[in-house]
């Protein structure tokens, strides 16, 4: 028969370790429903016990192994979409697009004079020989003394 | 870890020692621990310890002497933080190979079903309530004992004793009532 003294789990659970006062072992001596109970959690004990003692080599990580052994690759693919992210941004930049002629010649002036430095686009057009000029195109000349610079100027204007 | 003052100086031999206590303070490492690698590391450590300590010093209880040196580097090792730790714990439980293939007699008793259902439980126990469990209810410690090595107070030790039990019971009962609870009349 249940009384108001029974104990509770927390209670049965320090009778069981030994960390209950002598008072709560008293009334176990004389309470059956709380000496079965007790019984049960002292067979719980046992098991578990029992089961942390088995010596056979078992890592107790079942928990957090299988997603830690994933953490590098989860690492790389973030720093990844990270690198892909930044390029992206950088990619929608806007882009001028020269639409007009005005607007294609200062295109050319631009990229003349960062290729060419001291000789610029403009004395490039001035300096054109003719379309039709047999000499090669020598790297020792920067003014460019064929075809290819008509094809640019014509282009151009 | 107190030692009776009054107890003779414990004279075994190193390798008496090693025999004695290796096995056990291994499994304690392991289960503070949770990593086989690292817990034999720690366990080699402690063993080291107490060559080094063995001719020189007279100690009561050479067991719980052990028991403190292994306990205080598990706490070393989780205060190192996570990276040293973490590149051992890779493996699962499934990949760790058995040491034997025939069940232990301990096994045959529990049913391998419910040993993986505590000791899952076990692992996903807080550090704290992991440490007390196994101090008091595999190593046999009294509360005053574990508090003292834990450095914390008995009544913590106790509370974190409830909890732990509390967890594992309602890990082996996997849903079902629990028989200790009271019957209402």
């Amino acid at each position: 028969m249940r009384t108001s003294e029974c104990l509770s789990r927390r209670q049965l659970i320090a009778v069981a370790t030994d960390d209950a006062p002598p008072s709560l072992r008293a009334h176990v001596a004389t309470c059956d429903d709380c000496r079965r109970r007790l019984t049960v959690v002292e067979g719980d004990l046992g098991l578990i016990a029992a089961a942390l003692r088995a010596d056979d080599g078992l890592a107790t990580q079942a928990g957090r192994g299988p997603y830690r052994r994933w953490a590098p690759a989860i690492a790389v693919a973030a720093a990844a979409v990270l690198i892909a992210l930044g390029i992206g941004v950088r990619a929608r930049a806007p882009v001028s697009v020269p639409s007009s002629a005005g607007e294609s010649r200062a295109f050319l002036q631009s990229i003349s004079g960062s290729l060419f430095m001291a000789q610029s686009y403009d004395r490039l057009l001035d300096t054109a020989p003719p379309a039709d000029a047999e000499e090669p195109c020598g790297w020792g000349s920067l003014a460019m003394p064929c075809g290819a610079a008509a094809w640019v100027t014509a282009d151009a204007r | 870890m107190p030692t009776d003052p009054g107890r003779p100086p414990d004279v075994s031999t190193y390798e008496a020692l090693v025999e004695a206590h290796y096995q056990r303070v291994l499994r304690l490492c392991r289960l503070m621990l949770r990593d086989p690698h690292e817990a034999e590391e720690v366990t080699q450590e402690a063993f080291l310890e107490l060559h080094r300590h063995h001719g020189n010093g007279v100690v009561g209880d050479w067991g719980s002497w052990l028991t403190r040196v292994a306990v205080n580097r598990v706490r070393d090792r989780h205060r190192a933080g996570w990276w040293p730790r973490w590149r051992w714990r890779t493996r699962s439980l499934d990949s760790t190979p058995l040491a034997a293939r025939a069940p232990l007699p301990d096994q045959v008793a529990i049913g391998d079903q419910t040993l993986r259902r505590i000791r899952t439980a076990f692992d996903r126990l807080p550090r704290r309530q992991r440490e007390v469990l196994t101090l008091r209810q595999i190593e046999g410690l009294s509360t005053l004992e574990t508090a003292t090595l834990l450095g914390i107070s008995e009544n913590t030790v106790k509370q974190h004793l409830f909890r732990a039990i509390e967890a594992l019971r309602r890990a082996l009962r996997h849903g079902e009532r629990d028989p200790a609870d009271p019957v209402s009349t």
